[in-house]
């Protein structure tokens, strides 16, 4: 029963943690440019990569929060999204420790703009968590 | 736990994570072929695009001269973005009655300290200054600055503002910061301590 709670418990999460990054993606794919401008403000890529980024990781989003709900390809979505989800966690910290004042990047398609700080950090933390939670059930099932 | 499954589950999960991430590759670089916003991919930043001395160094006579002059040079250039100027451009324009600044930061900040003649729209709060938005005049330089050196609520404002269909958009790159470092007027609640 205890485990039944908890197998639903996860789906839920999943599902959360799908539809979250299915519409960062998308937000994404809609407007490269403004996304391509948000990883320059954080100042640790080059040019270069800063363009294959913007071009590259919201279908990256968007594919593994797919892949994630329907089934297919789970376990490398899963990883892949707790990759990506340390990733945001190192830029966003990273850019708090050089006192950077600029917007997180996370969804470009909302007039809500998010800019890095605490609150934002707390946010991914707690998305990191569930991610690790998710990929512990995904990689533990036989 | 049983380590031998979660090692192979692992494996599985690297060889689907490289499947995934080619499979974004191909179709973020294919999407961006044909996507109206599509990236160059390139080393070199794209240099700023400064509002072209031509239209600046002029005393516009009027303003469909004004409008056609950025057309033509929008379609020399393939533009479909705001210009990017700074503050001695933005006070050659407000001098000649030819730009309009819209400070993008919160209507609480704007109220501490702003530059004069310039009108809050805040870019966080968009959908509550919709009537204002939607009627900005068409036949100005819509200029949007903000106090980051980023000038990351300046630029989405300005991209909202072109989304809108404004053509005349520009964003002042020095923003506040830049109009206080040049030793001009503010205005607001706190301009005095702000001027120090």
């Amino acid at each position: 029963m205890q485990n039944k709670i908890w197998n639903k418990f996860i789906l839920v999460l999943k599902w959360l943690v799908a539809v979250i990054f299915i519409f960062a993606g998308v937000s994404k794919i809609l407007n490269p440019d403004v996304f391509a401008r948000d990883i320059d403000n954080y100042r640790i890529f080059s040019y270069f990569l800063v363009t294959i980024i913007a071009i590259v990781l919201p279908w990256l989003e968007v594919l593994c929060g797919v892949f994630l709900i329907f089934g297919k390809w789970q376990k490398g979505a899963a990883v892949t999204l707790l990759i990506l989800a340390f990733m945001f966690l190192v830029a966003i910290s990273s850019a708090m420790a050089r006192g950077l004042d600029i917007t997180c990047g996370c969804f470009t398609m909302t007039t809500e703009v998010t800019k890095v700080g605490y609150l934002r950090l707390a946010e991914d933390m707690i998305l990191f968590g569930i991610i690790i939670l998710i990929n512990f059930k995904i990689l533990s099932k036989i | 736990m049983d380590l031998p499954i979660l090692k192979s589950n692992l494996k599985q999960a690297i060889k689907e994570a490289i499947c995934i991430i080619g499979l974004a590759t191909f179709l973020g670089l294919t999407v961006n072929l044909f996507h109206p916003k599509s990236i160059k991919i390139t080393n070199k930043r794209s240099s700023l695009n400064f509002v072209p001395d031509t239209i600046i160094a002029q005393d516009l006579p009027g303003v469909s001269f004004t409008i056609d002059s950025v057309n033509d040079f929008e379609k020399e250039n393939s533009i479909e973005r705001p210009l990017f100027i700074k503050t001695a451009e933005v006070l050659q324009l407000i001098t000649n009655n030819h730009a309009l600044l819209l400070d993008a930061r919160s209507k609480e900040e704007f109220l501490t300290v702003h530059i004069p003649g310039a009108e809050s729209l805040p870019y966080k709060n968009l959908s509550e200054y919709k009537t204002k938005f939607d009627s900005l005049p068409k036949n100005l330089w819509l200029i949007c600055y903000d106090d980051e050196p980023s000038y990351a609520l300046a630029e989405l404002l300005a991209y909202e503002l072109i989304r809108q269909g404004y053509k005349l958009v520009a964003i002042c790159t020095d923003g506040l910061t830049g109009w206080k470092q040049s030793g001009h007027e503010l205005t607001g609640k706190d301009s005095r301590k702000y001027a120090k």
